[in-house]
């Protein structure tokens, strides 16, 4: 069995670690398309803590040598090469215009998070209610709107989740060019600091686990 | 905030050739962990640290 950690462009640059459970790195080009694969010890369908952290540590070693990676997400491995190379020549087009998106760029993540909700006493009637719910909605798509705002010149891509908790105001991830990194963390803080209420977090730089999606969910900027 | 980033990004962001579904985790003290510090702002977590040790 096969384990998947990413694809990129051949030919790859292999660094030296080791794969889940101290296996060795290899890759097999197809058409173009290197896959980063090792021997996969397990055909378990969960995922352990150990298996998500080589996991991460391979990929995030390939993305800091190579221009253009596709981080794979942690699945069950593969039969074998034949089963994986026809995977990825189904699907060539999307993984290469995948590929020239994240070329030189990573990814940062932003949190915007409310310390505590307001309350909302039992004795409210349902409309006011509603309109309580309705207001909050409005105000996060506010804060997603400025942050889009500040960061939109510097990001090529884009994904942003609002209100995905009470207090998870925003969850979003940005596509953008390694050199702009600190330029995202103080257009960050400068809205942030217009929200004294809020806490606004960024992390990263990651792999671009959230543009390498190839079904066409990723919001791109033209 | 970084761990479960992280393996939120692992298990359900990155490519799939396959259309698997996401895999589920087996050590459930990592989940469990992740969610609290994906809730608790800085503050909140200090205090849970704090409380725990």
């Amino acid at each position: 069995m096969l384990h998947l950690y990413a694809l990129a462009d051949h030919p790859v640059r292999l660094p030296p670690v080791q794969g889940i459970g101290g296996s060795a790195l290899v890759a097999v080009e197809v058409e173009g398309i290197d896959a980063v694969l090792s021997s996969s010890p397990t055909t378990a369908h969960e995922a352990t803590q150990e298996e998500i952290l080589a996991h991460a540590a391979v990929v995030e070693k390939l993305a800091s040598v190579n221009e253009a990676v596709l981080p794979a997400r942690l699945s069950r491995p593969y039969e074998n090469e034949i089963a994986l190379s026809e995977a990825i020549r189904n699907r060539g087009p999307e993984l290469r215009k995948a590929l020239d998106r994240v070329r030189g760029c990573t990814e940062m993540g932003v949190r915007v998070i409310r310390e505590s909700r307001s309350e909302h006493p039992d004795a409210v009637s349902g409309g006011e209610y509603m309109r309580g719910r309705l207001q909050e909605i409005r105000a996060a798509e506010r804060v997603a709107e400025e942050i889009h705002d500040a960061v939109h010149a510097i990001s090529r891509a884009e994904t942003q989740q609002v209100l995905a908790s009470p207090q998870l105001v925003l969850s979003a991830a940005y596509l953008l060019p390694r050199s702009e990194v600190d330029s995202l963390r103080t257009a960050v803080e400068k809205v942030g600091r217009t929200r004294p209420e809020l806490t606004f977090i960024c992390t990263g730089p990651w792999p671009p686990y959230s543009f390498a999606l190839v079904d066409g969910s990723v919001g791109e900027q033209a | 905030m970084t761990l479960i980033e992280l393996v939120d990004r692992v298990l359900n962001k990155g490519v799939t050739l396959t259309g698997d579904i996401t895999l589920s985790v087996a050590d459930v003290d990592l989940v469990y962990v992740g969610l609290r510090l994906l809730l608790a702002s800085v503050g909140t977590l200090e205090r849970l640290e704090s409380e725990h040790t």
